[in-house]
């Protein structure tokens, strides 16, 4: 690539002249700002069921009439499921809801020291298993529709090859399952997870456990954001001086990075094995992964499937999601990509009109 | 040594071939500027100018055709700066100061490391504290190497992005236009991400942050046995102690499932089994009534 510096002079004063005006501007705008103008999550709902730090929560329907089956949406023990529900009128939620769908969301909460001990076994076959009951219990139905976003996706296609009874249809979104097929992708800007989870010892993932207990939300948050060096730090140079001219760009802007600085601990054991057994031996697609003495084989995931990866992902490369069609058991497979990167497919203008009629589309035609 | 020796070298010559350095990046600077605004920011006081001005075949001032300005190979004159800097990080994580050299080289990890410096056993306080205090040093160590590592990275996508406005090899090449100081930033951000993540990708920076986590974490166990040690000293529980009271507690939850779920098991079973039997008595008593009877209960 080259550049060609042709800075029309006008232009240059008028940016530059502009600038501190612009900056009075956001300063009045900042002032003016309440915790309410930034709150996430705002789509209502109800806690239905809490398990120690876990609160399932129900959200109120917005059809009177929404699909008899209902969805559990399980999000990642990374981040909070609030990127789900950014805001209103981006809120992934909110047009779920939109879509006729009656949608339940696990919140794990913040887990504590006292959460070091929990495996992914618990996790799958303990927490969701229990979200799973009480759904059916509460629809009086035999199976639910399982709704997944990136390690959460993992948990799902465990469980539902554990639990095929209970499992209805499986949506997935940006779920990694084969974590070495970036290495057929050599975009330096992709899956930098995975080349450093490779690069570190066995030995050193187990002192890191041993030493934090839990591993920090801080931790992963400045390894997400040194994904993005140059961009971490214009966003808070370039990034945040064009939003500041207009209130919700801004309250947008703080919004995201509210949800990007609320960043709970992983438990310690579940971390041990998620980068041992998945990121490093990629046990997972190997169907090598055990999980409470029992082996999950993909192959036993024969309820329908509809597995969305995101094109601009620089977390899970496409390719680590597509490895599902080979290892999969279900007849009824449905792959799909989507407009955005890891995040922007939720919070994204244009991934929005997409994603969720996506999924509520084809969850209806499997409503029987 | 080599090495610190050829950047040394690279300076002077810089310092002393072509005046002083600060002079010389202005004018790479304002030649720059020119050229983004189409314009010399020397205009008629050029030197080339004053050459065709002043030499005349009668010695006096004579109009000439302008000679063309020699061209400036900003490449060629910004590499030296570049290459310095580049060698001169490289040069910081294996010299410089030896009291952050690896404990195998350090005189004062050697004196730390001597018997004879604390008395009793391993977990006495005072070796659990010199164990920390090596630690700590192996940790700052790491952390500096891999600072300057970090560092190499921001120059070489300075680099490129300065590499970006020299003329292309390529003449093929479609060059972005960069229109507005937004346009400049945002070039940056592709340029500078692109070079920053091939270099984290490397296998060096991959080593070094692995070292830097692996004694940052050797630091964190280190200290907290110094921590600890000093709790038990004052009768007060640790969080070891709590750990272990977690594992009992996580490891009880998972018998109580187990034996929770065997119950429903047994319970259900036994439903199954009392129904199964309820049903086949109702079914022999039925049997056993003389057919006359059976058509009257029937009815």
């Amino acid at each position: 690539m080259s550049a060609f510096l042709k800075l029309d002079p006008a232009k240059v004063m008028g940016e530059v002249a502009g600038f501190v005006p612009r900056i009075q501007e956001g300063m009045r705008r900042m002032n003016a700002l309440e915790h309410e103008d930034v709150a996430i999550a705002r789509t209502p709902s109800e806690a239905v069921h809490r398990n120690n730090k876990l609160t399932l929560m129900h959200y109120t329907p917005e059809k009177k009439d929404p699909l008899r089956t209902p969805v559990l949406l399980v999000y990642a023990l990374v981040g909070r499921y609030s990127v789900a529900d950014l805001q209103p009128g981006r809120s992934f939620v909110e047009n779920l809801l939109r879509q006729g769908l009656d949608v339940y969301a696990i919140d794990w909460g913040h887990p504590t020291r006292a959460d070091r001990w929990n495996t992914l076994d618990d996790y799958v076959n303990v927490f969701i298993d229990e979200c799973v009951d009480v759904l059916r219990e509460r629809h009086g139905v035999d199976a639910v529709n399982l709704l997944s976003i990136c390690q959460g996706g993992v948990f799902n296609l465990c469980y539902t090859a554990l639990h095929p009874k209970k499992v209805k249809n499986l949506v997935l979104t940006v779920t990694p399952v084969d974590f070495h097929a970036d290495q057929q992708d050599d975009a330096a800007w992709r899956a930098f997870v995975n080349v450093w989870t490779r690069s570190v010892k066995r030995g050193d993932i187990d002192l890191m456990v041993d030493a934090l207990g839990n591993v920090p939300g801080r931790m992963t948050g400045a390894a997400f954001a040194t994904m993005n060096p140059v961009g971490t730090v214009q966003k808070y140079t370039q990034g945040i001086f064009r939003s500041l001219g207009d209130d919700e760009s801004l309250r947008g802007f703080l919004r995201m990075e509210k949800w990007l600085y609320d960043q709970p601990d992983h438990a310690g054991e579940a971390a041990r094995q998620w980068l041992k057994d998945l990121y490093q031996d990629n046990k997972l697609v190997r169907g090598e992964l055990e999980l409470g003495g029992r082996r999950v084989d993909l192959g036993n995931v024969r309820a329908p499937v509809l597995n969305i990866y995101a094109e601009q992902d620089h977390v899970v490369a496409p390719a680590a999601a597509r490895a599902l069609a080979t290892v999969v058991g279900t007849k009824d497979y449905t792959e799909r990509a989507v407009p955005g990167g890891h995040v922007g497919v939720f919070v994204g203008g244009k991934a929005q009109a997409i994603l969720a009629p996506m999924i509520g589309t084809w969850l209806r035609e499997r409503d029987d | 040594m080599d090495a610190v020796d050829d950047s040394r070298k690279q300076w002077a010559s810089l310092l002393a071939g072509k005046g002083t350095l600060f002079p010389m990046a202005l004018e790479g600077w304002l030649g720059l500027a020119a050229s983004a605004f189409g314009g010399s920011p020397w205009g008629d006081t050029s030197p080339t100018r004053q050459r065709a001005t002043r030499s005349g075949p009668h010695g006096g001032a004579t109009e000439s055709a302008a000679e063309p300005r020699d061209a400036i190979d900003w490449a060629v004159a910004l590499n030296p700066i570049f290459s310095a800097w580049t060698a001169a990080v490289d040069n910081l994580q294996g010299s410089a100061w030896s009291w952050l050299s690896p404990p195998a080289d350090n005189p004062l990890a050697r004196v730390l490391g001597h018997p004879a410096v604390a008395v009793g056993d391993e977990s006495s306080p005072g070796r659990l504290s010199m164990h920390a205090a090596l630690a700590l040093v192996d940790f700052v160590h790491g952390t500096v190497s891999h600072q300057a590592l970090q560092a190499q990275g921001w120059t070489k996508a300075l680099h490129r992005f300065m590499g970006e406005f020299m003329a292309s090899a390529d003449a093929d090449a479609k060059p972005v236009v960069v229109s507005s100081l937004d346009d400049l930033a945002t070039h940056w951000t592709t340029v500078g991400e692109t070079a920053l993540q091939e270099h984290s990708r490397s296998e060096r920076f991959l080593q070094s942050q692995a070292e830097v986590l692996r004694k940052a974490m050797r630091f964190r166990v280190a200290h907290r046995q110094v921590v600890e040690a000093a709790s038990r000293a004052n009768d007060m529980p640790t969080l070891t102690d709590l750990d272990e009271a977690f594992a009992s507690i996580h490891a009880l939850r998972g018998e109580i499932r187990g034996i929770r779920c065997l119950a429903e098991t047994a319970a259900s079973t036994a439903a199954s089994a009392a129904a199964v039997a309820t049903a086949s008595a109702a079914v022999s008593k039925a049997n056993s009534q003389p057919a006359g009877r059976r058509a009257r209960s029937v009815a």
